[in-house]
């Protein structure tokens, strides 16, 4: 059983007079140990889901359809009551901006002991997890008694992960934990997060639109976009070899500094707001390799290989597209191969 | 390389802030450019990359006018760039800003605010203006222009918005543009269309710019040349792809090394403890600033300015242990 | 889309402003009606408005002519009857015309004063919050010396000093009031001008007016116009105080001057058709303003819809 499982997840955000759908009907599986790494742009529902798993979905949102199950349970149907037991304890959440996250008035010995009290845990035992913890992360347990805007975005970003790490959760859902960070931060960020999977036996559910640091620390790559599934599968196979013409065109526009004279893909368009809907694929605006079929009839899950599945039509044709899709005049302004 | 031609000339410069009288006694100053002279040829692009503290938004700043350099010689198209310069110096200069939301005004429409430069210099008629703003927007690939002008920011995407204000910067010919980070906030698909669209317009209008970026690894698909900034100096400058094949400077070195790699069959060199350690205090008066983090540091490192060593006719660095490090290294 | 080849300017360059005026007039119209306590206001409003405009065409009987019976006798403090709807005053006065009469102060005394404050208000914070430093701080030194000084006797002083009209109340008022404003928009002007937009303006070569006038007023003038709708209220009220502790004009029909005479004649106890009408319509006044303001804020924050 994995320990953590979206069951044909549809999550809308309701107004007064409509509702948009930002993930549609999306299953993906975590198991136990392994890291799980949510690729996408903006609007492509990563986030919502980070959110939903923990449900911390706002008011106006809710889970329309499926079922988000941790470690067997229904994490999606319980009510907020019996959500607190599993929140913290067994599934921790790591957001983008510890700024933001942190309380500015309050010391971070405060802020563990606040979040340690939410869930039962006396301030004594706090205090000597924090110490801990911080140490754990490489902070010196001095930290404990600054204040947030005393740390640097590095410092913060420590801390926030020894916060998530208060009661030896299994589970770590982290939303783009290193954006907004310098680079060599970002590599201790990375570099942290590798070791805590080892020494702590974490399970990582990882969210990022950085294609760079998804494949260095996650086992298996999702690719979404417009709040569906497009691929998934083990990150190597998956980044070697794309199935899907959004990998590979998402692949092929990040830059790598080691090889710059590799040309640089530009997907035309731009991603779809959550109130355009369509009935076919989502990507069909943008593909290359747009067939009208595209256009009317939603694609179906696919299996390739052992443990990979990919939404497209012509999934068969893979090979052929990916060959294709190296060359970048295909992906400028009306280059169509179908 | 200070002669009459360049587009761009710093000369020693330094911008150093005064926080407020602090409340704990100390107020050390802020040295946010510390000592800074670099030449630039017209028609270039110039890449300076740093991570957050490097100094390079304060050199945006200086290059455009929005900020006063404390010392030193801050030139453009050989006039003198103080904080209110003249009209003229006004239309040379233009910049794109990194939020391509926040970079538009709200109660504009588009082709109000790609028409604003010329209306604020008085150029053309009404007519004109309009027409020149619609050029503007086709040139930055927003077509068809006249269906753009009358949209409002909100209603585009933010790769459209970012087109916007590239068209408003371009609509008055500047000779240089100063793009602050221009992709950081798109998507990355995205992303590679403008840095084409501004690489076109450059060699279309005979443009320099200067392109700040923590991110390394666009730089080559944009710049001639490249500088690395660290702590507000220069440390490492020159054309990049060398830079980027050949760092000369262990920061450059560490910045490379720390970028994680798409391809996940290649392995990641890892960086030294002392290096990940982080920035930590502002750094001496004296000597190199990279020094406290430096792997290869030796005792004269900390007690003198580094001097310029360069690798190549083009390529300098201030490090002094460059040329034997070089050496070593496969 | 033909080049610069004719002299007129070209119609798409004007269609947008005409458009936006438009389509922002319907779109106040329709939030207001969007609940039922913005209907309601807008509502009384409208109505208020109404009367005030038609006044000397429907107000029954001269607001300020003393009313006589068929015996000669003036119609003293008498109860609602089908001559006088709302009943006479003291003085033999029809309260119904004087309703209808005071209306109008209700409305000149409100927008003027509302307009005052806003052009005061929003000029000082533009520019207090703009330029920062030494301007700022003088400026709002100013400020606070506005806040610090109590209304009423403020207004008594002034109207000890230059006599009790009309255009005196307005003035004093406007005095003071406008310090709500400047400070609100001063606070918004202080993030606006660290954005993008305006580094743009500065770097493109606008002048510092230009700056304050063309790119930043725009977005602080939903904030400003909010504040007009509560000033409305609040100087509507504040006339009434003065007016009720007998500092009014004297010459003038006002709400507020009603309930002063009915309390200096002794009547305040008895003759209720006397006091509760003008007391009824400044509170109706006052809560319709302030529902409408409520409404408007959603249009000014989309946010809170």
């Amino acid at each position: 059983m994995p320990l953590f499982e979206l069951d044909d997840v549809s999550i809308a955000y309701h107004s007064r007079d409509s509702a948009v759908f930002a993930v549609n009907r999306v299953s993906l599986g975590l198991e136990v140990g392994t890291a799980l790494g949510l690729v996408g742009e903006s609007g492509c529902g990563k986030s919502t889901l980070a959110l939903a798993t923990l449900g911390l979905l706002p008011r106006f949102a809710n889970v329309w359809h499926g079922t988000i199950r941790f470690e067997g349970h229904a994490v999606s149907q319980m009510a907020d009551r019996d959500l607190r037991t599993l929140r913290w304890r067994r599934m921790a959440y790591v957001p983008q901006s510890a700024l933001a996250s942190l309380v500015p008035v309050h010391s971070i010995r405060r802020q563990f002991r606040d979040t340690a009290a939410a869930h039962g845990m006396r301030a004594a035992e706090a205090d000597r997890r924090a110490a801990e913890l911080l140490r754990r992360v490489e902070l010196d347990p001095i930290v404990l008694d600054r204040f947030p805007h005393e740390l640097s975005g590095g410092m913060r970003q420590r801390a926030i992960i020894a916060l998530a790490l208060l009661f030896r959760p299994p589970l770590l859902v982290a939303d783009e934990p290193t954006t907004g960070l310098d680079v060599i931060v970002q590599r201790q960020i990375v570099n942290l997060l590798s070791n805590l999977r080892r020494t702590e036996a974490l399970s990582l559910l990882f969210i990022s639109h950085d294609i760079g640091v998804v494949a260095e620390l996650c086992d298996r790559i999702a690719v979404l976009y417009a709040g569906e599934v497009m691929e998934e599968g083990p990150t190597p196979e998956v980044l070697a070899s794309p199935s899907h013409p959004y990998t590979m065109g998402l692949a092929r526009s990040f830059p790598d500094v080691r090889a710059p004279d590799r040309p640089l893909v530009s997907i035309p368009g731009h991603p779809p707001r959550l109130s355009e809907v369509s009935n076919g694929c989502p990507f069909a605006t943008r593909c290359p390799f747009v067939r009208d079929r595209c256009r009317t009839e939603k694609p179906r899950k696919t299996v390739v290989g052992r443990d990979r599945s990919v939404a497209c039509h012509f999934a068969d044709e893979a090979p052929r597209m990916r060959t294709i899709a190296t060359r970048p005049g295909i992906w400028e302004e009306g280059g169509a191969a179908a | 390389m200070n002669d009459q031609s360049s587009i761009v000339s710093f000369r020693d410069v330094r911008k150093h802030y005064l926080p407020h009288a602090a409340m704990f006694g100390k107020a050390p100053r802020v040295r946010a450019v510390d000592g800074v002279t670099f030449s630039m040829a017209p028609g270039r692009v110039l890449g300076i990359a740093g991570e957050s503290g490097s100094g390079k938004s304060t050199l945006a700043n200086l290059l455009v006018g929005l900020e006063r350099a404390t010392s030193g010689e801050v030139e453009v198209d050989g006039q003198v760039m103080s904080a209110r310069p003249n009209r003229g110096l006004r239309r040379t200069v233009q910049m794109v800003f990194q939020d391509p939301f926040a970079s538009l005004n709200p109660r504009f429409t588009v082709g109000r605010s790609v028409e604003e430069p010329l209306l604020i210099h008085g150029l053309g008629t009404t007519v004109e203006r309009h027409a020149q703003a619609i050029a503007a927007l086709e040139r930055a690939e927003l077509r068809p222009g006249p269906a753009f002008m009358s949209r409002y920011p909100h209603e585009l995407s933010g790769g459209q918005r970012q087109r916007v204000a590239i068209a408003r910067a371009v609509v008055l010919n500047p000779k240089l543009l100063v793009a602050d980070e221009p992709v950081s906030m798109l998507d990355v698909s995205v992303r590679a269309g403008i840095l084409r669209l501004l690489r076109r317009l450059v060699t279309e209008q005979h443009m320099a710019m200067v392109f700040i970026t923590h991110d390394l690894s666009i730089v080559a698909h944009i710049c001639d040349e490249l500088a690395v900034m660290y702590r507000g100096r220069i440390v490492e400058r020159g054309p990049v792809r060398d830079v980027l094949r050949a760092p000369a400077h262990p920061y450059t070195q560490a910045l490379i090394d720390a970028v994680p790699i798409p391809d996940p069959a290649a392995v990641a060199r890892d960086l030294p403890a002392k290096v990940l350690a982080g920035s930590g205090d502002a750094p001496a008066a004296h000597g190199c600033p990279f020094a406290p983090r430096c792997i290869h540091a030796i005792p004269q490192c900390e007690a003198s300015d580094p001097p310029d060593f360069f690798v190549a006719p083009t390529h300098v660095t201030a490090c002094i242990r460059s040329a034997e490090l070089r050496k070593a290294a496969p | 889309m033909s080049e610069a080849s004719s002299a007129l300017p070209h119609p798409s360059a004007f269609d947008g402003r005409i458009r936006a005026r438009t389509r922002f007039l319907v779109d106040f119209l329709k939030i207001a009606f969007e609940s039922w306590s913005g209907a309601f206001g807008i509502t009384i409003l409208g109505f208020i408005i109404v009367v005030a405009a038609l006044s000397p065409w429907i107000a029954p009987y001269d607001p300020i002519a003393n009313q006589f019976n068929a015996a000669g006798q003036l119609k003293r403090l008498e109860p609602p009857s089908a001559a006088h709807w709302l009943g006479t005053t003291y003085y033999g006065l029809d309260v119904l015309s004087q309703m209808i009469d005071g209306s109008r102060i209700v409305l000149i005394v409100g927008i003027t004063c509302a307009s005052f404050i806003a052009i005061i208000g929003t000029n000082v914070g533009l520019v207090a919050g703009y330029y920062g430093g030494r301007v700022d701080a003088a400026l709002m030194r100013i400020t606070g010396l506005a806040f610090g000084i109590p209304f009423i006797p403020f207004a008594v002083v002034l109207v000890a000093l230059l006599g009790p009209s009309l255009w005196n109340m307005i003035l004093t008022i406007s005095l003071l009031m406008w310090r709500t404003t400047a400070r609100v928009i001063r606070s918004q002007v202080l993030s606006l001008r660290e954005r993008a937009f305006v580094k743009a303006a500065k770097i493109a070569g606008a002048s510092d007016v230009r700056i304050i006038y063309v790119h930043i007023f725009p977005n602080v003038l939903p904030m400003t116009l909010l504040y007009v709708a509560f000033d409305i209220a609040w100087a509507v009220l504040a006339e009434a105080s003065i007016s009720f502790l007998g500092f009014g004009d004297p010459n003038q029909v006002s709400w507020g001057q009603m309930l002063y005479l009915a309390y200096v004649s002794g009547s305040i106890r008895q003759a209720w058709w006397w006091t509760i009408p003008p007391g009824l319509g400044l509170s109706l006044f006052v809560i319709s303003v302030f529902l409408v303001g409520r409404q408007y804020e959603k249009l000014a924050s989309p946010r809170l819809r």
